[in-house]
């Protein structure tokens, strides 16, 4: 009786372990795709504010080949800058969630059905 | 010809969010000349105030608690938000002012449209998802998350109500100048007419009604700046090139006017513009608070991503807008003064173009809408500043998250009433003032005191309530006494020569002295508080990336 007491503990604490083992695997791999997506964010962060502050060169000597025109047309690097920069900042704030997404669906961890529809209450 | 609004009128719907670049370029003046009245207009502003009044009736029926008035129930969709968000954050002032600005200035004017433009990227890459993860109604609830609940809250507070009451003072005096303009009433009766108005929407029908109103304004401004850019390139067989061809022969610096360097020539003066413009719509309350107004992350994404694409598309089509009236209105003796002057002054630029290729129904159709963009503004504004009375300060500080509903809601109208009351008082104290200063205070201080907060409460686990409540302070005071002793204040209000700090919009210093008096108090800070606020980080970090799988 003693001997099987012992072993069904043994045997209690080895799930204790396997569980808690589990848990600290989903904990790491959760801490690391917030990691991950933390870095994505100021990635993708750094490259918009590069560009955005980029434009004030237009100020600057250093930006002075932007005031020329354009080849035959009038548009001028500088107003040519201006269009691309809103373009692209719409694209790369596509591509980000479209890249998000994906990551998201691959690492297992999209939304679950609480996470559609719940909205919390509270401060 | 219908035309002849007058100067003080626009430029003061102007100055509700560009008003140093317009103090540069032209006079604010608070005198509006009352003018003939625009049947279209009013006929179209009319069909908006009915349409909006009988939403606003649907919507009282289906706000009958606190979340459902400050958030809609968090059943808007992320499209339907996109829409909001963009009717809410497009003034009159962009339509209006920057048109205004490239007709004077050309080039220089396009400085204002991309940082409006440029804080929506960084709003989807940093703030939107992790922003609606943590909050419920307001940012503040973000970040009181890991903080002293009672103490940050009271600080952020504090900045939503300067934002909010400021941003309200430059709209109402905007709004009651146009509408004295439109329809030839006194001043008052103009500002009170709005006031009521909003409370109309707002108090029954909250956030659901606001949100209504702005995606109806949304829809009318960008149908109505893609009619007259339609106009403005059929004028000119559809080629761009012809277009700006003649802009460059009609304005005085020639091809010039396609480069920067005509209004400003100083490049850290337009650093300071860009950084205000781009850190202070992060840190906007009515705009964060529509995040919250989706069911979910990924919608709040979406919905800043949809309005990124309708802003982005707005502030393009001001190009074709912008350059079309400098070809079209330059030295055209109809919309010109015996001096020469544009009348009306710059900002009527855009109202004239609209004469020029759209004749009177298409002005009555903008001049309406341009109305109809301060409404749905000022009712974001008040929903907002309702809030952080009755859900932030109410609910959260003075019952401890415990609040009673029904008279949580009952104070939440009782609020909204009473701001639309400051906001008329206010309007009418500020009629003749030169309230070009409190218009730029409010994006200055957004940039300097809630976006550090939020972004060091979302990214950097250092952070403790004392840091945050320091760096805060020292945001807030350091921008206004900025703006005090800076061109605007110094030498347009009180007169001086000079200005003891040379730029208009401060929040390329004051911001990062925030976030280094929020590192260097947080750093030296060694308080229980202080490790309790450190500890926390961990749990906020997962909750905001996660959601509910944290």
């Amino acid at each position: 009786m003693r001997h099987s007491g012992t072993a069904e503990s043994r045997e209690l604490k080895v799930e204790d372990q396997n569980k808690a083992q589990q848990a600290q695997a989903v904990d790491s791999k959760k801490e690391h795709f917030v990691r991950q997506k933390t870095l994505q964010r100021f990635g993708f962060s750094l490259v918009t504010l590069t560009l955005y502050f980029s434009f004030a060169l237009n100020w600057t000597d250093m930006g002075s080949g932007l005031r020329e025109r354009l080849g035959d047309t009038h548009v001028t690097g500088s107003l040519a800058m201006f269009s691309l920069l809103i373009i692209l900042f719409i694209l790369l704030e596509f591509f980000f969630i479209r890249y998000a997404r994906q990551q998201e669906i691959s690492q297992g961890m999209t939304e679950s059905n609480n996470d559609k529809s719940d909205k919390s209450k509270g401060g | 010809m219908m035309l002849r609004y007058a100067g003080g009128l626009l430029s003061l719907i102007l100055i509700c969010a560009y008003a140093p670049a317009v103090m540069a370029v032209g006079s604010v003046s608070g005198e509006v000349d009352r003018q003939t009245i625009n049947p279209t207009a009013i006929v179209i502003f009319l069909l908006f105030v009915a349409v909006t009044l009988l939403i606003s009736y649907w919507a009282s029926r289906r706000t009958a608690d606190s979340q459902a008035f400050y958030t809609a129930g968090g059943k808007i969709t992320g499209l339907q938000n996109g829409a909001a968000i963009a009717g809410d954050y497009m003034s009159a002032a962009s339509f209006l002012g920057i048109t205004g600005l490239i007709f004077l200035g050309g080039f220089d004017g396009l400085i204002f449209a991309l940082g409006a433009f440029a804080g929506w990227p960084i709003m989807v890459f940093l703030l939107a998802k992790r922003v609606r993860n943590l909050g419920s109604y307001t940012f503040v609830d973000v970040v009181s998350t890991r903080l002293d609940r009672t103490r940050i809250r009271l600080v952020s507070i504090t900045s939503t109500l300067v934002i909010v009451i400021l941003y309200l003072i430059a709209q109402m005096v905007g709004a009651g100048k146009l509408i004295q303009l439109l329809f030839g009433l006194p001043y008052e009766v103009a500002v009170i007419g709005i006031s009521t108005l909003v409370l109309a929407y707002v108090t029954f029908g909250g956030m659901l009604a606001a949100t209504w109103v702005q995606i109806i304004k949304a829809v009318l401004l960008i149908s109505g700046v893609t009619i007259v850019a339609f106009m403005v390139l059929k004028t000119f067989d559809f080629s761009l090139d012809n277009l700006f061809a003649t802009a460059a022969d009609k304005h005085r610096a020639g091809a010039a006017v396609f480069a920067p360097g005509i209004l400003f020539k100083d490049p850290v003066q337009v650093v300071t513009i860009m950084v205000s413009m781009l850190f202070g719509t992060l840190g906007l309350p009515h705009i964060l608070m529509r995040l919250f107004t989706v069911p979910n992350m990924y919608e709040a994404k979406k919905s800043a991503f949809y309005a990124s694409i309708f802003i982005g598309y707005f502030y393009l089509v001001l190009i074709i807008i912008g350059f079309g009236a400098v070809a079209l209105l330059s030295g055209n003796p109809d919309y010109h003064d015996a001096a020469g002057n544009l009348v009306g002054g710059s900002n009527m630029t855009a109202i004239h173009l609209t004469s020029a290729v759209g004749g009177d129904l298409l002005t009555g159709f903008m001049s309406a809408v341009s109305f109809a963009t301060i409404l749905a503004v000022v009712a974001g504004l008040t929903v907002a500043g309702a809030a952080a009375i009755s859900h932030d300060l109410y609910a959260q500080v003075l019952r401890k998250g415990n609040p009673d509903p029904v008279q949580e809601l009952r104070l939440t109208r009782i609020t909204t009433v009473v701001i639309g009351v400051i906001a008329v008082l206010l309007g009418i104290l500020f009629e003749n003032e030169n309230v070009a200063f409190i218009a730029t205070m409010p994006m200055v201080v957004s940039a300097s005191v809630n976006f550090p907060l939020l972004f060091l409460t979302l990214f950097w686990p250092g952070l403790t309530t004392r840091g945050a409540i320091w760096g805060a302070l020292v945001g807030l005071i350091s921008s206004v006494v900025l703006i005090v002793v800076g061109p605007q204040v110094w030498v347009s209000v009180l007169g001086f020569d000079k200005a003891l700090f040379p730029y208009d919009y401060p929040a390329l210093f004051t911001l990062p002295l925030a976030l280094l008096t929020a590192w260097v108090i947080s750093r030296s800070d060694s308080s229980k508080r202080a490790t309790q606020d450190r500890n926390n980080y961990h749990e906020l970090l997962l909750k905001s990336e996660l959601g509910d799988r944290a």
